[in-house]
């Protein structure tokens, strides 16, 4: 029963403008200026895969698959999840 | 233990009896009963919004970790159990994230399947093919990822199935001739029952392995397109087909396949061609040695018989998995289902992950 855990962090669609307040991205969402990190379209809730807070910046991904292969090439490499 | 078991409910009231038998099956089946709840907790969530919280996150653990729980009885590597992790809630007031740390959007019961398929993604990326990047090509990897994925929600979740086809599989497959016939390649090695306790086990391992001095990765993606090849051609290989490579031998995965299926050797009762073989690739300083063949009984008495001769040889190594699949291959022009059997050896004394040129040339260079 001691398996290592591997935590995948997530948030739920309604708590979204909550932790997007906490980042300080809120107004940008709001506002659509947010983009996603790949291939640059308006992120929004209904299209929102994940976040990635890097360097210093708050990243978006978007629900495309290409975008969602691009994200995982670009994890390889970084700290473990 | 179980008789006391048996006994000890039959003398308790019925109504206790009932909760230590659901506590019982609780205890031995966590994953099992997390997609359970999780099934109750969708249809209480269409009255008490909360529970989708726990509904989301018990049917992703349920199914991933039951697959975990499923893969680890197929290969040796142990993998982790997933956890979902809530950034933020309506209840609490603390709001957690990390620099470097993927946070994946759920959605809410009207696109619940994409959550599944979401964290499944995830998974297959960041556990199964971690820091695969390294050392095979974006279409190895991403091919290899499309492929794992939908074999974990057929197994799992295969009402999630057509949306993963329609949002993920089928948009990124159809249009690049390379992935479409790397996916034809798994969907052959899948048919002997390969696909996961050879190919992603090795991937997965190769992932964990740093080539220092020069770059290999051109080598490292041939070896792996040589890797399918070789079992492609075990998995097409005609009943009395002798022209068929019978040894697969990975530099750089430090591990070697032998095909043990000759009907003539077989017969002839020649264990010693296969034994010295077989330590030959030991003594180079493989990691992992599979031997695979037909799971007739007279073929699999034969593979245990060299197995045993081996496990005399090198006292060190193990034998730490036998597999029996279920398998098709050709007779006469025509597939016929037939068993496949594989055995593991492990040489502990050849883990090793850090790599320099001249370390990989000696290993290499053994007979």
């Amino acid at each position: 029963m001691n398996e290592p855990v591997q935590n995948i962090d997530a948030v739920h669609e309604r708590d979204l403008e909550k932790l997007l307040a906490d980042m300080g991205k809120l107004e940008e969402f709001k506002q659509g200026r947010v983009l996603c990190k790949f291939c640059g379209d308006r992120i929004t809730t209904a299209n929102i895969y994940s976040i990635l807070p890097e360097s210093g910046s708050i990243n978006f991904i978007c629900q495309k698959p290409e975008c969602i292969a691009q994200l995982f090439e670009h994890m390889d490499g970084k700290r473990p999840q | 233990m179980w008789t006391f078991l048996l006994a000890l409910l039959l003398a308790l009231p019925i109504g206790v009896a009932v909760a230590v038998a659901i506590g019982i099956v609780i205890f031995l089946h966590p994953d099992h009963t997390k997609k359970w709840v999780a099934t109750i907790a969708w249809i209480v969530s269409v009255f008490y919004k909360k529970a989708e919280y726990l509904a989301i996150k018990w049917e992703i653990e349920g199914d991933l970790n039951v697959f975990v729980n499923r893969l680890e009885s197929n290969i040796i590597r142990e993998f982790p159990r997933v956890s979902i992790e809530w950034s933020a809630t309506e209840d609490s007031e603390n709001v957690v994230w990390e620099e470097n740390r993927v946070i994946l959007v759920m959605h809410d019961r009207k696109h619940k399947s994409k959550n599944v398929v979401h964290a499944a993604l995830l998974f297959t990326s960041k556990t199964l093919l971690q820091n695969t990047s390294f050392h095979i090509s974006k279409t190895q990897k991403r091919s290899m990822e499309l492929f794992a994925t939908l074999k974990i929600l057929e197994q799992e979740r295969s009402g999630v199935v057509p949306q993963f086809m329609a949002d993920y599989f089928a948009p990124q497959v159809q249009s690049d001739e390379a992935l479409k016939e790397l996916i034809r390649q798994y969907t052959v090695i899948e048919r002997i029952g390969a696909f996961f306790p050879i190919l992603i086990q090795e991937i997965h391992c190769l992932g964990n392995k740093v080539f220092l001095e020069e770059t290999k990765k051109e080598k490292t993606i041939a070896e792996v397109k040589g890797l399918v090849e070789f079992l492609i051609e075990f998995t097409e290989r005609e009943v009395g087909d002798t022209k068929t490579p019978t040894t697969f031998v990975g530099d750089f995965m430090r591990c070697a396949i032998r095909v043990v299926a000759s009907r003539a050797v077989r017969e002839r009762g020649d264990v010693e061609k296969h034994r010295d073989d077989i330590d030959g690739l030991l003594q180079r300083s493989l990691e992992n040695v599979y031997l695979i063949g037909s799971d007739q009984n007279m073929n699999r008495k034969f593979v245990d018989d060299v197995v045993s001769g081996v496990l005399q040889d090198f006292e060190r190594v193990q034998l730490r998995k036998t597999y029996r699949f279920r398998g098709k291959i050709k007779i006469g022009g025509a597939w016929r289902e037939v068993g496949t059997y594989l055995v593991h050896l492990h040489n502990p004394d050849a883990e090793d992950y850090l790599f320099t040129k001249d370390k990989l040339e000696k290993e290499n260079a053994r007979p």
